[in-house]
């Protein structure tokens, strides 16, 4: 793409640096707004017998207590299956879910109020609060799933050795710096406008009608932006928005929910915790012949999103390898903790992590470098290219990726140093210790249920030759929105600044999907650029008419419409259209092709291609005290042709960021009743800015136009980097492998704190 | 009421602190009584520094951040603030604020006014800027969209472009602010605080970073707020010959400065304290009062033999910072006593000091465990030992017995010996921080930093320098 050849910053850039651009709690609140604040049970899991609100009448303040018995319609918001409530009507499962809702004239009195409630409860069973104990009760939120291929049976006998083994994956909070926040307006005969924190203005739309019992052509949903989201916003900011409208429906007042951070941590979901058996056959090579494993997921005590989550885990077990005979079976489980969500890679790193620890204790057993066992595993003409699920792996670029971050990162010298720096170390009795690790990674792009890869735009052009630009992607930092604006300029070969991005509405775009699973630009600018072309054509045509030619002579650049020596600026020519009657208006729809998936089976074409990447970490380790930092990393990403190289650099360096954090130092803590104790950042500590690799090379593979016709023949960008920190956890591994022979590398479970590498260290 | 004469200034201009009825905090203010809405509310618990605001209270020119979430209104009464609306706006913007923006150093933005706050404080303090000034000047922002890097860029860009700050006239001279029940009490010097002690029912605060956590969200019984932070007395550094003694509500930032040339082995402890945020606003005598048994300071303090001046109302006391602490979050103050001073006695030239803490992220983090040595050693045979450790029990521990037991032992022997009988010694709980085995194992470890440091005439061995 050659928009005036230069990459645009973030349109919003200049006003978050001001503080002039405006998130939800930044508007303006009408006199008559009422706060609400949730009431959280205060044990795992029970029977409501009453929801004493006596003390609530002594305050000198005005209050109003909902229940679930205020709901008019369902109460109910599950995206996938019922049975998922916004307030606990006769049971609860979790310590921290709501189970009413109070009003006050400020947050302050809300807050407080909410605290004078309390729940008289029975207790019922012992919660269930691990992932073994819920296995073990088969307690689970869906059937298993299971994909299975070759003949595990026979190529496990024909294995030269096996290896047993099991271990843990933490979970994630999203911690985007803006917590769930809505207002809902009431209109008059029963409208009701939705402004929330949300990825998925569409299901804020369904699931308030549900609960209220209104259709959704009576409530707009919108969003300007989001303080980030990172998953965490896809299906949770529903349950959040829908009680600010169940408030505003009641008392008819304009009604804003804000969860204060600990509230926000403790009753909204999080990344997936995992725990993986497997027994693993291979031959001396090191070649993998035959993998039986099992997936626990901590799925909460609702569904959710899990089921997909462990379809993406499932479908990104592979990675870049071929794998003879599989079986995989996923568990989602059922637990009284509060229910896990998206969180960027949506299951995809917990499964490629799973591979990664599989094949590092391939290597250790062998005592050969992981880098050779990759070699011999990897997707090839020779080793064959048909996933698990039956997708054939096309345009394979591991060999150049791989090609470039070793390059990039001068691997072979600094694997030299490295080993003669542990050796010094040793000598001299001191403490540190190195390692250097690689990543390679496949990520396959679309929705796995493929009737969510549609995507909808609203494109106007006025009179003025002003463009207003509008799609069903919402903006939460990633750059969607002038990525989107440069696709439009692009089209109509207007400057950028002629276009005018607008907030996300589900009365412009109806019928959206989540801005999630990296398909952001992919839907939405494909959309933006149907709705844009079905404009341009009807403009050209009109000034072929113009200029008494035909429509091949008429020529678009620089914000004129040229035919040979003649030309109108582009507002000249869009004043003339409105003058002859000409609609300068026009939605675009887009739908992904070539996809196709059967969920029961695990088989098909889910992904409508794959984005490729590969980062090399350096870790260092003081063997006294379990301290680790990353020293360096080195990332090179296939983004495609990219529509805009330094917003795409963003998301590497800050999902590698976020992936770090996963992997080292975010852990979340739960007391023995289930209470989540890390609900805020004093406890619960993502990573600062020192906490990154002083050196940091980002690469974005060039000349890597993707093969399938997506806009301006881009790929996804999101998710993919995310999950390359895993060489950051593979390189800490090493440097405990070099610490000595007794450590145990192949048990550090994630996330690597100090305490959990001391624990694998044996000095 | 009185507070229709309470001021504070915005961004240069004077704002009449009315119509407010709870106990609300400076963030609340800005951001629902007067729509200042570009300072965020990220955590409330002054982690995230969304929410950071710049401010001057004493008519200088000193651009120091805090956080507005961790403040209460009737603590700024008579102060000036900039926030993120007082640098710039789109059409005008500060050199910072269009780095940040030509740099891609914003995602979502939420994080961002509160990072250009920190930048402009740093660039403000004629300190050099350099990636670990930056990163030290940062450290109490989190961004969860960058991952840092054009944050730190931007920064670097215009690292000499100073922003000057007007003077206002700060002419504020109320000593009594009411919101609601609320009281808060300002006594400029110890005779009046005197008088005010006499008030029915009070309470102290100096930073009020630790106690406004726990504030009350509404408070139902009348109550007064004894502000020491004004107190003239208590604000005082002395380098004296011997010691140094530093009044009690001296900031952790300015005790920062002040030890750079005398106690140089102090910086590292003190960097690490919070941010510096957090540093601005928290004073040695409040960290000490608030008695948490991680107690950064505290530590360092026991094994520099430091005494604590206490005032009450019947004079002056001195104890011995060993004797301080009575419990978990307990110490030997009356309800009417204050933290006057502390002195800290410089450290023999023969000896080492050595403080070191272990948390799960370097910046910004409470310790899991702390441990601050002071030690001499002759031809290997240690002839003085003091060590003091956080975390391992109710209260910072002095660990007495052990060093005991390691004197006139070869350094070896007695590291040995405390690596092996260390549990018989302390007994530290299992929490969220860390289990008591990595406590243990980690505190092990932390001894044989001690015995390498020692070996080979190091300051410290962190992973840090590598």
């Amino acid at each position: 793409m050659n928009n005036l050849n230069k990459i645009p910053i973030h349109d919003s850039s200049l006003r978050h640096s001001t503080g002039q651009a405006i998130y939800i709690d930044d508007m303006p609140e009408q006199e008559n707004l009422l706060h609400g604040a949730p009431v959280l049970s205060k044990v795992a899991c029970g029977k409501i017998k009453k929801i004493n609100s006596d003390k609530l009448k002594d305050l000198p303040f005005f209050t109003k207590i909902i229940t679930a018995k205020n709901i008019p319609g369902e109460n109910e918001i599950g995206p996938i299956k019922n049975g998922e409530p916004i307030l606990a009507d006769d049971f609860f499962s979790y310590l921290g879910q709501p189970v009413a809702i109070v009003l006050a004239k400020t947050h302050q009195e809300a807050i407080y109020a909410s605290s004078l409630v309390e729940i008289e409860l029975e207790l019922t069973t012992k919660p269930i609060l691990n992932l073994d104990d819920a296995y073990e009760q088969k307690s689970f939120l869906e059937d298993p799933m299971i994909l299975e291929k070759g003949n595990i049976k026979k190529d496990m006998s024909k294995s030269n050795f096996t290896l047993s083994g099991d271990f843990e994956i933490g979970g994630q909070d999203h911690f985007y710096l803006e917590t769930h926040v809505a207002i809902t307006f009431p209109g008059e005969n029963d409208e009701y406008v939705v402004w929330s924190s949300t990825q998925h203005p569409t299901e804020v739309q369904h699931g308030v009608g549900k609960v209220l019992n209104i259709p959704s052509a009576k409530i707009d949903s919108k969003v300007r932006r989001l303080g980030g989201g990172f998953g965490g916003k896809e299906s949770q900011a529903t349950i959040f928005a829908a009680m600010s409208a169940l408030g505003a429906y009641l008392t008819q007042k304009p009604v804003k929910i804000r969860l204060n951070r600990h509230i926000d941590m403790t009753a909204s979901g999080k990344r997936h915790d995992f725990k993986i058996y497997y027994t693993v056959g291979f031959t001396v090579t090191g070649k993998v012949l035959a993998l039986d494993i099992k997936l626990l997921s901590n799925g909460g005590n609702v569904l959710d999103l899990s089921g997909p989550v462990m379809t993406r885990a499932l479908t990104h077990l592979d990675n870049c390898y071929f794998i003879k005979s599989l079986k995989a079976i996923g568990y989602v489980c059922k637990t009284n903790t509060v229910s896990n969500t998206a969180f960027r890679g949506f299951g995809g790193p917990q499964g490629m992590l799973t591979i990664e620890n599989i094949l590092y204790s391939v290597s250790q057993y062998l005592q050969k470098p992981i880098d050779e066992i990759r070699k011999i595993n990897y997707y090839s003409k020779l080793n064959g290219l048909k996933t698990p699920y039956g997708q054939i792996v096309k345009n394979l670029k591991i060999d150049r990726i791989l090609d470039e971050v070793y390059k990039l990162s001068d691997y072979k010298n600094r694997l030299k140093n490295i080993n003669k720096y542990n050796l010094n170390q040793k000598a001299n009795n001191l403490p540190f210790r190195k390692g250097i690790a690689l990543m390679p990674a496949k990520f396959g792009i679309s929705f796995n249920k493929p009737s969510l890869n549609q995507g909808g735009a609203l494109v106007h052009v006025y009179s003025d030759g002003s463009i207003r630009l509008n799609h069903g992607g919402t903006e939460m930092g990633q750059g969607l929105f002038i990525k989107v604006a440069q696709v439009v300029a692009e089209c109509f070969k207007v400057p950028l600044e002629q276009i005018h991005i607008t907030s996300t509405n589900t009365a412009e775009v109806p019928n959206t999907s989540a801005t999630a699973a990296s398909s952001g630009s992919d839907l939405n600018g494909m959309a933006a650029w149907n709705a844009s072309n079905v404009i341009k054509n009807r403009m050209i045509e009109h000034a072929a008419k113009l200029f008494k030619k035909n429509k091949k002579d008429i020529v678009l650049g620089e914000g004129r419409i040229i035919c040979g020596n003649r030309s109108l600026s582009f507002s000249e020519l869009a004043f003339s259209c409105w003058e002859n009657r000409i609609s300068l208006s026009s939605t675009g729809y887009y739908k992904t092709p070539k996809i196709s998936w059967d969920q029961g089976k695990l088989r098909g074409h889910p992904y409508f291609y794959f984005t490729w990447g590969a980062a090399i970490s350096e870790a260092l380790l003081d063997i006294n005290t379990g301290e680790s930092r990353i020293l360096r990393a080195d990332i090179v990403q296939d983004c495609g042709n990219s529509l805009n190289e330094n917003i795409d650099i963003g998301q590497i360096e800050g999902g590698f960021i976020q992936g770090l954090g996963w992997l080292t130092c975010e852990e979340l803590c739960f007391s023995k009743e289930g209470k989540l104790l890390t609900t805020g950042p004093s406890t619960y500590k993502l990573p600062g800015s020192r906490d990154i690799p002083q050196t940091f090379n980002v690469k974005l593979l060039e000349k890597a136009d993707n093969e399938e016709k997506t806009i301006f023949r881009s790929k996804a960008v999101g998710e993919p980097p995310l999950l390359l920190a895993i060489s950051h956890f593979l390189a800490l591994k090493d440097a405990i492998r070099a610490s000595s022979t007794n450590s145990r590398p192949e048990l550090l479970n994630t996330p690597a704190t100090p305490s959990e590498i001391l624990k694998v260290l044996k000095v | 009421m009185t507070d229709t004469k309470n001021i504070i200034y915005i961004n240069n201009k004077k704002v009449e602190v009315t119509n407010v009825y709870h106990d609300i905090t400076l963030l609340d203010w800005l951001r629902n009584y007067h729509k200042i809405t570009g300072t965020k509310e990220g955590c409330a618990e002054g982690d995230c520094g969304a929410c950071s605001v710049i401010i001057n209270k004493k008519n200088k020119e000193d651009t120091k951040p805090i956080n507005s979430c961790l403040v209460r209104l009737g603590q700024v009464i008579g102060s000036n603030i900039t926030t993120i609306e007082g640098l710039g706006c789109d059409k005008n913007p500060h050199p910072l604020q269009m780095a940040f923006s030509k740099e891609y150093a914003s995602q979502c933005g939420y994080c961002t006014p509160g990072f250009i706050i920190s930048g402009v404080s740093l660039i403000n303090s004629g300190k050099v800027v350099n990636n670990d000034t930056i990163n030290d000047a940062i450290s109490g922002n989190l961004c969860r969209c960058t991952g840092y890097s054009p944050i730190i860029k931007a920064i670097k860009s215009v690292s000499d472009r100073k922003t000057k700050f007007k003077k206002v006239e700060i002419i504020n001279k109320e000593k009594k602010v009411r919101f609601g029940n609320i009281t808060y009490l300002k006594p400029n010097n110890l005779k009046e605080l005197k008088d005010y002690l006499e008030v029915k029912s009070f309470q102290f605060i100096a930073g009020g970073t630790d106690l406004n956590l726990q504030r009350p969200i509404i408070n139902k019984k009348e109550n007064n707020i004894i502000c020491l932070s004004s107190i003239k007395e208590l604000n005082f550094i002395k380098k004296l010959k011997e010691k140094m003694v530093l009044g009690g509500a001296v900031t952790i930032e300015n005790f920062l400065d002040s030890v750079r040339s005398k106690m140089p082995e102090l910086i590292e402890i003190l960097q690490r304290f919070g941010s510096p945020q957090i540093r601005n606003q928290g004073t040695i005598g409040g960290n000490l009062c608030t008695s948490s048994p991680i107690g950064d300071l505290a530590p360092l303090l026991m094994v520099l033999n430091s005494d604590i001046n206490v005032f009450g109302k019947n004079g002056i006391k001195k104890t011995n910072i060993k004797n301080f602490f009575k419990g978990y979050r307990k110490n030997i103050l009356k309800k009417d006593e204050i933290i006057l001073s502390i002195e800290i006695p410089y450290p023999n030239k023969k000896n080492k000091i050595f403080s070191w803490k272990l948390s799960k992220r370097y910046d910004q983090d409470i310790s899991t465990i702390s441990l601050a040595i002071n030690i001499q050693t002759q031809k290997n045979i240690i002839k003085e030992i003091q060590m003091a450790a956080g975390g391992v029990a109710a209260t910072p521990k002095s660990l007495d017995k052990l060093c005991k037991s390691m004197l006139e032992k070869k350094l070896d022997d007695a590291i040995d010996f405390a690596t092996e009988n260390l549990d018989k010694f302390i007994q530290p709980i299992s929490d969220l921080r860390g289990s008591s085995h990595y406590r243990l194992e980690a505190m092990k470890g932390l001894f044989r930093r001690l015995q390498i440091c020692l070996r080979l005439d190091k300051e410290s061995l962190s992973i840090m320098e590598v």
